[in-house]
């Protein structure tokens, strides 16, 4: 049930990375110059400003007026990223009928904390396989277009309009 | 007549030594405690959110919690815990994990099996309860344990979805 660090691991180092930058953690710090140097291309970052220190130690640090948003991040890597979280959750928790574990869910956490850049994701996701991707939403837009009492598949509806009205999906 | 794939049924390792059979396709609109009540579009469990149904206003994760739920259709706590097949009498099985909280619920069929909903997994007729429970090796695999059976009249037209 726990999200396996491992699986993490094994991602790539962009997603590795963005995974960090999403979770609202600063590697620019204590990442090394070639991990940076790696993944700032596939991050779609802004350049940052190199330091080198007193003991020879190159580090890089984030220009303050210029620090990357999830925006900047490229398309590819955010659906890498929120396929391999969302993987991993339908994986820990379809046999489960506990709602609740399905919404605490390390993954399904993630993918929250990823923002307004996964709502269209979300949307294809929930046209294509269902799933209960409603909390998310509400969490991450702080709309609720659904009436009180919905079905599943009513909210789903709803939710779809919701995204074709604001633009986040084609329906 | 149709059977789970070999990497579901590997989630419920007593199952494989027991009989069953696939009743329903893969369904996300709801979950097995709906189901055990009857519903088949919306997810029955004790938490506030969409596409979730919860009948009473208690939202504790406790198995008085659930009996209170499956009162309001009727269901009354089956004192000597008999699974056995009773006519006119309709039975719901909870089960618990080591914890002691609910995790799956379970109908009595009018021939004697049961129909679970495997979370958002297919509907299955399983010949015994046990079958969904965890083995001794593999505690966290399967829905735990049988913690309380309940019963109601069978009302008629509730078999199956």
């Amino acid at each position: 049930m726990i999200l396996s660090t491992k699986k993490l691991i094994d991602s790539t180092a962009a997603v590795a990375v963005a995974l960090s930058w999403l979770a609202g953690a600063s590697p620019a710090a204590t990442t090394s110059h070639r991990a940076i140097h790696k993944c700032q291309p596939a991050l779609g970052l802004s350049p940052d400003r190199l330091v080198v220190s007193s003991n020879g130690v190159s580090t890089y640090e984030r220009i303050p007026d210029k620090a990357p948003s999830q925006g900047m991040l490229f398309p590819a890597a955010i659906a890498e990223l929120f396929s391999h979280l969302a993987s991993l959750w339908r994986q820990d928790t379809q046999r489960l009928s506990s709602v609740t574990k399905k919404l605490q869910h390390p993954a399904y956490r993630r993918i929250i904390l990823m923002g307004e850049a996964v709502v269209p994701l979300i949307l294809r996701e929930l046209e294509q396989r269902s799933g209960l991707w409603f909390a998310a939403l509400e969490e991450i837009t702080q709309a609720s277009p659904v009436s009180h009492g919905a079905t599943v598949e009513e909210a789903a509806i709803a939710w779809l309009k919701w995204g074709s009205q604001f633009g986040f999906s084609k329906k | 007549m149709s059977f789970l794939n070999p990497n579901k049924e590997s989630a419920f390792p007593l199952l494989r030594r027991d009989l069953y059979i696939v009743t329903s396709p893969v369904d996300f609109a709801y979950n097995c405690i709906a189901h055990a009540a009857g519903c088949n579009n919306k997810h029955w469990w004790p938490v506030k959110a969409v596409g979730v149904d919860w009948p009473i206003n208690r939202f504790d994760e406790t198995i008085d919690c659930f009996i209170e739920a499956f009162a309001t259709q009727g269901y009354k706590v089956c004192e000597k815990q008999d699974t056995t097949l009773e006519s006119k009498t309709e039975k719901i099985a909870l089960y618990v994990d080591m914890a002691g909280e609910p995790t799956h619920a379970a109908r009595q069929l009018e021939n004697g099996n049961w129909t679970s909903k495997l979370g958002e997994w297919e509907d299955i007729e399983h010949a015994t309860l046990e079958s969904l429970e965890g083995d001794v090796v593999n505690r966290q695999l399967g829905y735990g344990m049988v913690k309380t059976i309940l019963r109601r009249f069978r009302q008629k037209g509730k078999d199956g979805k």
